[in-house]
């Protein structure tokens, strides 16, 4: 054994002296010996973590029973902003494989490139963060909340949706299912993080060199100023800009596009896809979906069945809010990139042909975006219900139905229902539900389809 | 867990969700330990350390920013745990700080995977040990046992098994570093 590695076992062991310190500290002057002591820090991090798998419920139980100790202290501390709690619905990831340690050469070398990111780690971290300054405020069931920079707006189920106001007249409309997280920065520029669902801003212009900015898990959005629309998941964000200009960088690479008025663009987890602004497109007046193909990416709810009149989808639990309809939900397609369904307007009509086995009442929920946007006006859901759409319907048998979609039963925003019916020129439809709410009987529906009287 | 996953756990937890911090402390306690046992070499004062700063970290959790990995803000707070916990204690710990830079590097820069792959190497290398040797390791890192107990079952002097245990870490190294030698050079 030479000396390196018995000083540097002794070190392992907490045995060193002061002499022997020095003397390590000398041999360690030599980058191969250095990166020769790295290799034994890291086996011997990793033998002593042979004993952790025994300590580790023992750590993470002492941590929650600490915790759940000090939590009406912490409780008290975080103002709570949650609307209705999302479940934690999403997928865990699916294996990594795992990645061939690099060569300690590389290792080495990396060393250098390290440090530099953990001192700007560092640096971040270092810029204040106040929790205990109002950022904004929250309007949900006809309530005004205050907003304080790191609070956290979930909206669960389609029918949610929530607005943030901020002091100088910006206003966020939050959709349903989203997750955003209300930061400031230290010169009191706004942060938005949409970790997922949709967004539709009016963005009062910003004071220079403080553009507001909105952070998606594949894009940095840069606003000074406009009105625009974000729809976000974990792999995809689609930025449409009505007036100004939104400037988006894709987080993989770093590659930056300025996206215009009457433009869209998306940035995708992929460096593959074009992140190259288009004009907004002119959406369809009409849609149809008899199921012919399958179900379409994203479907929502409802299972695809086969029989002899072709393939139909029948009404299943739609995992959505408190009332877990029993639903046919279709995508939501704003956030599988195509805008919308249809453009609607005022002679617009829903045709739904459908059977149920027994009855009950049905209900049908348009959501609805502005689009294209004008400044100040969001999208609502509309609802539909008629009791004589399926009272006396024999079980099993067909029946189609036309619903004149400029008259709603019923419209909700914000949280809030609104009897009447405002106008639905101007807005899409991106997605649609027909539901006999937590009842079962057998909703099937043949064909959806939306066209002009 | 990717890192989208994690935000928004943490984005739960700070809705009020206490119950969601057990799947960040799960799934980030092996990185935390790792680097207070090295850092202390004394696997209790770890376990306490990690606590620390778990418990910390969920108490600057409102600070953390989403848009940075999660894993380099915890390691930063271990970081400083540690050096708190070092600073208390006696001189010859105290001299470690001059090591510091290297046990962060070493603990914080390399990820899961490299510590997965670090594992899979040396599970195989410690096959390959005499019994003896396998014995002595088993006990003193796997047991927790000190050396000199170890001695005791060995039925060896201190010397002798502090020798032993000294030539079979440094074996493992050898071997670790040839498995991962031929990996790399593998097409």
């Amino acid at each position: 054994m030479n000396r390196f590695d018995e000083l540097s076992l002794r070190f392992c062991d907490g045995e060193l002296d002061d002499a022997e310190a020095s003397e390590l500290q000398l041999l360690l002057k030599d980058d191969a010996v250095a990166e020769c002591f790295r290799s034994t820090l890291l086996i011997e991090g990793e033998l002593r973590a042979l004993a952790r798998s025994a300590a580790s419920p023992r750590i993470a139980d002492a941590v929650m029973k600490t915790l759940s100790q000090d939590r009406s202290s912490r409780t008290e501390a975080i103002v709570m902003t949650s609307i209705q709690r999302a479940s934690p619905r999403w997928r865990r990831p699916a294996d990594r494989k795992p990645i061939s340690l690099p060569s300690w050469k590389i290792r080495c070398l990396a060393f250098g490139a390290i440090a530099m990111i953990l001192l700007g780690t560092g640096w971040y971290l270092s810029q204040p963060h106040d929790r205990s300054v109002i950022v904004a405020t929250l309007s949900i069931y006809g309530r005004v909340e205050p907003l304080h920079a790191g609070q956290v707006v979930t909206t669960e189920g389609n029918p949610d949706s929530a607005e943030i106001a901020y002091p100088d007249g910006t206003h966020v409309e939050i959709l349903g299912n989203s997750m955003v997280v209300v930061q400031q920065d230290s010169q009191g520029g706004k942060r938005l993080n949409v970790l997922m669902g949709a967004i539709q801003a009016d963005v009062t212009p910003q004071p220079a060199g403080r553009p507001m900015m909105i952070s998606t898990p594949t894009a940095t959005l840069e606003v000074l100023g406009t009105s625009f629309g974000v729809e976000a998941d974990k792999k995809a964000t689609q930025l449409d800009v009505s007036s100004g200009r939104v400037s988006m960088t894709r987080k993989i690479d770093g590659r930056r596009v300025e996206v215009a008025a009457g433009q869209f663009a998306n940035a995708s987890e992929s460096v593959n896809e074009l992140l190259t602004p288009r004009p907004l497109p002119q959406l369809p007046d009409a849609w149809s979906e008899d199921f012919s193909d399958g179900l379409p990416n994203g479907w929502q709810a409802g299972v695809l069945r086969s029989g002899e009149d072709g393939n139909v989808v029948q009404a299943a639990p739609d995992g959505h809010g408190k009332e877990n309809n029993i639903a046919v939900t279709t995508h939501n397609a704003w956030g599988e990139g195509q805008h919308a369904l249809a453009q609607l307007y005022g002679d617009s009509v829903l045709n739904i042909r459908f059977r149920q086995d027994a009855p009950a009442p049905l209900r049908i929920m348009l959501v609805t975006r502005a689009y294209p946007r004008e400044s100040g006006r969001f999208g609502s859901n509309y609802f539909y219900e008629d009791d004589a759409w399926s009272s006396d319907l024999p079980k099993g048998q067909w029946r189609t139905i036309s619903v004149p979609l400029a008259g709603a039963s019923y419209t909700k925003k914000r949280g809030r229902f609104e009897y009447g019916s405002p106008p639905v020129d101007g807005l899409a439809v991106f997605m649609l539900q027909v539901t006999t709410l937590e009842q079962d009987v057998g909703l099937t529906v043949d064909r959806m389809w939306i066209t002009r009287e | 867990m990717m890192r989208d996953d994690i935000q928004k756990i943490i984005a739960e937890v700070l809705a009020g969700e206490l119950d969601q911090y057990r799947e960040i402390v799960v799934q980030f306690e092996a990185d935390v330990w790792r680097f207070a046992a090295l850092m202390l070499r004394d696997r209790s004062a770890a376990e306490d350390v990690t606590q620390d700063v778990f418990v910390t970290a969920y108490q600057l959790l409102d600070k953390y920013d989403m848009d940075q990995p999660f894993r380099p803000w915890l390691m930063g707070i271990a970081r400083n745990v540690l050096r708190n916990e070092m600073r208390r204690r006696t001189r010859q710990d105290a001299r470690m700080e001059s090591y510091a830079q290297f046990l962060e590097v070493t603990s914080i820069a390399s990820s899961s995977a490299d510590h997965s792959a670090l594992a899979d190497a040396l599970r195989r290398c410690r096959e390959t040990l005499t019994e003896v040797a396998a014995e002595a390791i088993r006990w003193r890192y796997d047991e927790g046992l000190s050396v000199a107990t170890v001695a005791a079952k060995l039925q060896r002097s201190r010397t002798a098994t502090q020798q032993l245990l000294y030539r079979t870490r440094i074996a493992l190294r050898e071997c670790v570093e040839t498995r991962f030698a031929m990996m790399e050079t593998r097409p």
